[in-house]
């Protein structure tokens, strides 16, 4: 009975929730709208390319999602582009990598052979689990994880966890790559 | 290699932009020009909500149901159960009669929406009206009525109640309102069934209004019961002929007589010792000539200029009720009923209750008060003049055997046809419960035609003294 | 360890769905309450739920990335478009239930079938010719329904409107022709010259006023104009002036005006535009019908099931928006309003982010497309410009429109395959999940 009487004030209820939701639905939507259309704009003009999948000078991929850290808020597209920190693959040597290939670098990035890392590298000379490029306090470390033939920080062989800045060689395997601080 | 890039900005920009309008024009529909838009007469969305809420229904005071709400394809729909004789009263579609008259408390919209109601019970419901009206009066006089055209009113004269409110010819409002035929039959039948004579059928009082006249002149202690008059047949009062019933003239008489041989040339000449200015001054007084007020679309009456011309000329016609004089039956009830309650005027009321569905009384109704028209002695004094017409005069016709009953009897002269018979009365005289006023279309003497009628009418009403 | 990860981004895509599921069947609850039925068939509406997320998960096969905004938005459109439709008439709900699944099927596919978008442009003049072969055949042989022929097909087995399939069509001709010659074009380009640039624009011109003859003859007023207006973005695209746009302007003009004195059924669209009060129970009924709807809604509406669709003509087709104006309110038809807004952006987005010139003039013109379909129906429910015969994609009921916008659908994900680069934006943030 008690329910027959607010009858009414549940459908009332549920009908300013039903349009609630509705614009509830649309700020996330729009939210994650302007997330990815906001890095448009800030992103250079893409050069819309008829051939060569990855043109060089190019803001580009990410490897692969292990970089990713879970739980984030909705984002619907691609990442947003922008000018962070990173490695260029200055010399690929024998490995699987590209000459001139750019690779981001998230708050954490393992390097190695195995398919679990974040930069995978097949190399004769790259172990399973060869190194990590980490954020600390603002700034990017590179360290060791215990590899056969060593990780190389401008020639010298990293034994602690080195302080990268802005045009270090790291030398992983037989190839060598560039790091790049950008505006992170 | 062409980037399209800036350009398909500018089409989405445009189209934004397309998009801000179209947000702002339903802006404008929506909002500013909603009420503009509720309001069209082309817009049916006022009468179709009405058809989803559940209305109350309408009841007589003696718990006849009247209007009775049933669903249909989803729809309400009012049926009547008590049929012909109240059809002037429920009307026979949505816009008609009280089912229009009474939407607002019957659908629970206006001074009746009753916001926290709605909401627990979902949407607007309705409430009971319970009318003033009584049944087996009603019912008698649509009955005695039967045949002819005419109209019969009953009050209460203490409170204004209305007791009976009956109009002939009728009709089957319950036929009339499921068959197109049905509804156009009623439509072009040349004896209009569907006027409502009783407060929208205007006629020449005649004779009855004579009352009228009598109560001003005492008023004013221009005259007394004992006042005496000339009346030679036929007669120029005020520029005008006056003819008398009785052609070769009744003689010397009091007015007290005058009143009860209803003679016009005595009220011709009362009229004219009147003057313009206290005739129209008392008609203000009597609220002689205002519509009804009985949630039923009514006629105002009508009285000549007399300011205009030959005003006293016309002034000594109306004082007869002839001239340009036409009133509609409620309206002479009205002025008897003010006579018959010591000369206060009263507004006579249809809606004795309003109750919600869970048996609350949400509105008592009462008359609208129109104030001391004459003084109570003069109404007093009148009381036994119009007693003398039923006891003495034309008005033997109404005599109740056990009681003391006051009338007037009226004869109308109609430029149209046979004379309008017109007869108004009250009973008891000296506690007065029920005003009773008949009218009958053509029917020439109002004491053969309207008299019997009203008499049985007034007996059934004193005897169940329903108020 | 990481495969087992959903990403970010799908995650945020299926509980927008999830979300939007629950919102449909929050929506048909007031209407079926309202109505005062509760049929279990009414649950159907999840079926199409079920539907746009199974779709999510099929499109998934090949793992790339693609959109995650414009599937969401189709499936609330379309969720607010059955429970709108349901309050009209369930059965014609029920139909277009289906049609959505149909359309649903038909995007899954071409989004598996075509790898990349541009194994589409070279049948572009194909394209633009099976539209117009469609619309002649549909003048000559179609089924005829107010005086005009829209339908093809055989009676009681398949009929569909060619209208719909030629928009598709002929943006994909315009896409094609462009992508081809759109770098000649540009280098034709001179400053100050009128035309130019017409060896090329030119017979994109004549033919569109070709297609728009066929439509104003046929009374479809609304596909001449979406037409023209697609032609219009594609000029101004193609050349970067917007000389052929106003050439063509007026020259639509013109024939506006030639139409409104030649043909009578134009005349009179025009007619009631301009004052339906002239005859309101005759010709202008619908237009003021549509005003009254949106009037008697006001801000939130007079709740889903209390209004009254069956006094407005077309309520499940063109005027659908007055529908949900009146009983969703300005709220309603401004939420309504804005999922298309991202629908169109994300269109024009994709366009921009294309890494080919095809796919990135395809996805424009898709976006000119649903933009010119929605602008031109609620103009003409606003009473802006006259009344067309256009369809409110995703809402309005039609099988046809229906199937249709979902393929259009269906290549805006393809070319969002290759447009983005990765998912989501991989920065920690507040640990928040959804």
């Amino acid at each position: 009975m008690a329910l027959g009487m607010a009858f009414g004030i549940i459908i009332l209820v549920a009908k300013y929730l039903f349009l609630g939701l509705i614009y509830l639905f649309l700020y996330w939507a729009f939210k994650g709208l302007f997330a990815q259309m906001g890095s448009e704009a800030r992103s250079a003009p893409q050069v819309p390319a008829a051939a060569a999948p990855v043109p060089a000078a190019q803001p580009t991929l990410v490897p692969s999602p292990a970089a990713t850290l879970p739980g984030t808020v909705p984002a619907f597209a691609p990442a947003p582009v922008r000018t962070r920190a990173s490695l260029l693959v200055g010399d690929a040597g024998e490995s699987s990598l590209s000459q001139g290939e750019t690779i981001e670098l998230t708050a954490a990035v393992t390097i190695g052979r195995a398919d679990d890392n974040g930069v995978v590298v097949k190399d004769k000379f790259c172990s399973g689990h060869h190194a990590l490029i980490f954020l600390q306090g603002g700034q990017r470390l590179l360290r060791d994880r215990g590899s056969t033939n060593g990780t190389f920080h401008n020639g010298q062989r990293v034994t602690t966890d080195v302080a990268l800045r802005d045009g270090d060689r790291v030398g992983i395997g037989t190839a060598v790559f560039e790091y790049h601080a950008g505006t992170q | 290699m062409t980037d399209y890039s800036p350009n398909i900005r500018k089409l989405l920009a445009i189209s934004l932009w397309g998009f801000v309008l179209i947000a702002l024009v339903l802006g404008y529909w929506q909002i500013v020009m909603a009420p503009a838009l509720n309001a069209s007469k082309y817009n049916q969305r006022q009468s179709l909500a009405l058809q989803r809420i559940r209305p109350g229904r309408v009841l007589t005071k003696d718990g006849v149901v009247i209007l009775a709400p049933q669903r249909q394809d989803g729809q309400w729909k009012f049926t009547y159960p008590a049929g012909s004789d109240f059809a002037h009263l429920t009307g026979y579609a949505p816009r008609t009669g009280l089912q229009y008259g009474l939407r607002e408390p019957l659908y629970g919209m206006g001074q009746y929406a009753d916001a926290w109601r709605d909401l627990l019970a979902g949407g607007p419901t309705g409430n009971d009206v319970i009318l003033t009206i009584n049944s087996t009066a009603q019912k008698l006089a649509e009955e005695e009525l039967d045949g002819r055209r005419g109209a019969v009113v009953a009050l209460n004269p203490r409170t204004g109640a209305t007791l009976v409110l009956a109009s002939a010819p009728t009709y089957d409002p319950a036929e009339v309102s499921s068959s197109q035929e049905e509804l156009d039959l009623l439509r072009f039948d040349p004896n209009v069934p569907e006027l409502d004579r009783a407060v929208q059928g205007l006629y020449p009082p005649g004779s009855v209004f004579k009352i009228f006249t009598a109560a001003v002149g005492l008023d004013l202690g221009l005259v007394t019961p004992e006042t005496e008059f000339r009346c030679a047949g036929t007669e120029r009062v005020a520029h005008t002929r006056v003819k008398c019933r009785i052609l070769s003239g009744h003689g010397t008489l009091t007015l007290d007589k005058a009143l009860w041989a209803s003679c016009n040339i005595a009220f011709a000449k009362l009229g004219d010792k009147i003057g313009i200015d206290n005739f129209i001054e008392y008609m203000k007084k009597f609220h002689l000539l205002d519509e009804a007020n009985v949630g039923l679309p009514s006629k105002k009456g009508r009285m000549y200029d007399f300011r205009g011309f030959k005003g006293d000329a016309q002034l000594a016609l109306a004082s007869f009720g002839q001239g340009a004089t036409m009133l509609t039956p409620l309206q002479v009830a009205r002025l008897t009923a003010a006579i018959a309650n010591k000369g206060h005027v009263l507004q006579p009321y249809i809606i004795s209750q309003v109750t919600t569905p869970d048996k609350r009384v949400r509105m008592k109704g009462q008359a609208g008060d129109f104030g001391q028209a004459v003084k109570p002695e003069t109404a007093h004094t009148l009381a036994g003049m119009m007693q003398d017409v039923v006891e003495k005069g034309t008005g033997r016709v109404a005599a109740i055997r056990g009681v003391s009953v006051a009338g007037k009897t009226g004869s109308a002269e109609n430029p149209q046809g046979p004379a309008h018979g017109w007869f108004t009365c009250f009973a008891p005289v000296e506690n007065p419960q029920v005003v009773v006023t008949v009218l009958v279309e053509g029917g020439e003497s109002g004491s053969e035609s309207a008299g019997p009628i009203a008499r049985k009418v007034l007996e059934e009403l004193l005897e169940t003294q329903n108020r | 360890m990481r495969r087992t990860i959903i990403s970010p981004g799908r995650r945020s895509e299926l509980s927008l769905l999830i979300f939007s599921t629950f919102v449909s069947v929050l929506g048909m609850a007031l209407v079926c309450v309202a109505m005062q039925q509760m049929p279990l068939r009414a649950l159907r509406v999840t079926a199409v739920s079920a539907g746009f997320i199974l779709t999510a998960m099929l499109l998934q096969v090949g793992g790339k990335s693609r959109d995650r905004l414009l599937l969401p938005c189709a499936s609330l459109l379309c969720g607010i478009g059955i429970v709108v439709l349901w309050r009209i008439n369930p059965d014609l709900a029920s139909r277009q239930i289906l049609w959505m699944l149909l359309g649903l099927s038909a995007m899954v596919g071409i989004y598996l079938l075509v790898d990349d978008v541009r194994d589409l442009a070279p049948y572009k003049y194909t394209a633009g010719a099976v539209a117009l072969g469609l619309l002649i055949i549909t003048m000559v042989a179609g089924r005829e329904s107010h005086g005009a022929r829209l339908w093809l097909g055989v009676d009681g087995y398949f009929m569909f409107q060619p209208v719909e399939l030629a928009k598709i069509l002929m943006a994909l001709f315009l896409a094609g022709y462009v992508a081809e010659k759109g770098d000649i074009i540009r280098a034709s380009m001179r400053p100050g010259v009128f035309l130019s640039g017409f060896k090329h624009m030119g017979p994109l011109l004549l033919v569109v006023l070709f297609f728009l003859g066929v439509f104003v003859a046929q009374r479809d007023l609304g596909a001449a104009v979406l037409f023209l207006g697609l032609f219009v973005a594609v000029s101004y695209l193609a050349t970067g002036r917007k000389t052929y746009a106003l050439l063509s302007l007026i020259l639509f003009a013109g024939g506006m005006v030639g139409a409104y004195y030649l043909f009578g059924h134009v005349r009179q669209r025009f007619d009631i535009w301009i004052n339906p009060w002239a005859d309101p129970t005759g010709n202008g009924y619908q237009i003021l019908q549509g005003l009254f709807a949106l009037g008697s809604g006001g801000l939130t509406g007079v709740g889903l099931g209390h209004g009254f669709p069956g006094t407005i003509p077309a309520a499940e087709t063109d005027m659908v928006y007055a529908v949900i104006g009146e009983e969703m309110g300005l709220a309603g038809t401004l939420a309504v309003l804005l999922l298309y807004v991202l629908v169109v952006a994300r269109s024009f987005d994709l366009g921009m982010r294309a890494r080919n010139q095809f796919a990135s003039l395809l996805a424009t013109c898709l976006g000119v497309v649903f933009a010119l379909q929605t602008l031109v129906i609620t103009g003409g429910v606003l009473r802006l410009i006259p009344l067309t015969g256009i369809t409110m994609p995703f809402i309005s009921y039609g099988g046809t429109s229906i199937v249709v916008n979902f393929i259009a659908l269906g290549l805006l994900l393809a070319v969002s395959r290759d447009a983005v680069s990765e998912e989501t934006d991989p920065k920690l943030r507040d640990g928040r999940t959804d």
